[in-house]
């Protein structure tokens, strides 16, 4: 953990959650912080998902222009690349101004594999940016999400708002959330190969691996992506791992999945989702995973740590595999 | 090994596959008038300590060193970012260029240092 949370009070850092249920009300919520930071010309990046991003540009009309426009969907489908790969990357860039950025990472049709660590990186956003001269405004489609989504949100965002106006959330407690979400994955298939792997045998193991991807019709930029995750992953069981662990990959539905278990710990709860300067063990690896694969699933404690990413498979018609 | 460049083949002071912390990794130098070094094998968790004493060992002075990746089968983000910091400690005007760049190593580079590396350029694949 960077830093312990500072009261509000003392802390630039602002993150609301924003309650809305259909277009009106998410308009009412957002344009006015956009107009607010283009009013002082401030930087203003909206990431949210592509139909919202859309009845923002809309409503925004020529304004739209002076705003970054992304679709999470996207650029943070797998949530542990939103807070470098969007937020930061965004926010680091305009060091001396007040930054406002609209985050929507969760929408209805995320999946449960998706999910923790979408819960996790709303948890870990309040950690990510304590102190930074920063705000981010997550919207809760309160229509399209499960009570679940909305209960766990009272948690990760220490303030709410609403229809009826601005409170202090109550149930505010980011840890909570980053540990219970902190799951064990569910069994692998049948299907699954597995096999050990050691500092002697990781050249071997990434053959393997890149070999099953081709043989599963993985396209040739993702396959690309496959051995350096495998690598990453290997490498540091290997360095911080107790030596090695078990390397499995199976397919399932339309995606390759691979995993890669250990005996290590990661500690450091925003390993991988924050840039990194120096030699912190894990981090710029998993970094580097979390910005090329399509979801990384992360489940560690003192017995051990399990990590698995998914690849898509190029659509049906494609050469396939084990499906 | 055979000479790749522009003759004058000379073995650099490189280590040998030995299945040890040096690992698979093997380098030779073409002179004329554009030195080449030639790296081909792995830059693993096995050949990190290689790498990096290689790159220094080739960067002396404040020349341009031209690296011949295309034999290269894989390099990892640490290898890369061996590179990158070497390139960052070179003397005022030197700089590092790299030819025939495994398309890994550009996607990492895409990722990790999207805005470029000064004293770094990397050119594509030679294939």
């Amino acid at each position: 953990m960077t830093a312990a949370p500072v009261p509000a009070t003392d802390d630039p850092f602002y993150h609301p959650a924003l309650y809305y249920a259909g277009d009106q009300e998410y308009l009412d919520g957002t344009i006015p912080f956009i107009e607010e930071a283009l009013a002082v010309d401030a930087p203003v990046a909206v990431s949210v998902p592509g139909p919202n991003l859309a009845l923002l540009r809309r409503a925004l009309g020529a304004s739209a222009a002076r705003v970054q426009m992304l679709d999470m969907t996207e650029a943070g489908a797998n949530p542990g690349r939103i807070i470098p790969g969007v937020l930061r990357a965004f926010a680091d860039k305009h060091p001396d101004r007040r930054v406002h950025i609209i985050g929507e990472p969760i929408w209805a049709s995320r999946t449960a594999a998706e999910y923790p660590a979408c819960a996790q990186h709303e948890a870990l956003i309040n950690h990510a940016f304590t102190g930074r001269d920063v705000a981010i405004l997550c919207p809760y489609d309160t229509d399209g999400l499960d009570p679940q989504v909305i209960a766990d949100s009272l948690a990760t965002h220490p303030v709410l708002i609403d229809g009826s106006g601005r409170r202090t959330s109550d149930d505010y407690d980011p840890d909570r959330i980053v540990a219970e979400y902190n799951r064990p994955l569910e069994g692998r298939p049948p299907s699954a190969i597995t096999r050990e792997f050691d500092r002697e045998t990781v050249d071997n193991a990434r053959w393997f691996t890149t070999s099953y991807g081709r043989g599963a019709g993985l396209a040739a930029t993702r396959l690309i992506d496959l051995e350096i995750a495998v690598t990453e992953l290997l490498t540091n069981s290997v360095c911080h791992g107790g030596a090695g662990g078990l390397l499995s990959i199976w397919t399932e539905q339309d995606r390759l999945v691979c995993e890669v278990s250990d005996a290590g710990h990661i500690t450091d709860p925003l390993a991988g989702r924050r840039p990194v300067d120096g030699d912190q063990p894990y981090g710029r690896g998993l970094l580097l995973v979390n910005q090329i694969v399509d979801l990384l699933r992360t489940h560690t404690g003192p017995r051990g740590t399990t990590m698995r990413f998914h690849i898509g498979l190029p659509a049906a018609g494609a050469p396939s595999q084990r499906r | 090994m055979a000479s790749i460049g522009y003759g004058g083949e000379r073995d650099a002071d490189t280590p040998r596959a030995s299945g040890s912390e040096d690992g698979p990794l093997r380098a030779h130098q073409t002179e004329g008038p554009l030195p080449v070094l030639h790296v081909s094998g792995t830059v693993d968790l096995n050949s990190h300590k290689a790498w990096g004493r290689l790159l220094r060992q080739a960067t002396v002075g404040d020349g341009e060193l031209h690296l011949d990746l295309a034999q290269l089968a894989f390099i990892d983000m640490r290898g890369v970012s061996i590179l990158v910091n070497v390139a960052g400690e070179l003397p005022s005007g030197a700089r590092i260029v790299v030819h025939g760049s495994p398309p890994h190593m550009r996607r990492m580079m895409e990722v990790l240092w999207p805005d470029g590396v000064d004293a770094l350029t990397i050119k594509g694949d030679a294939q």
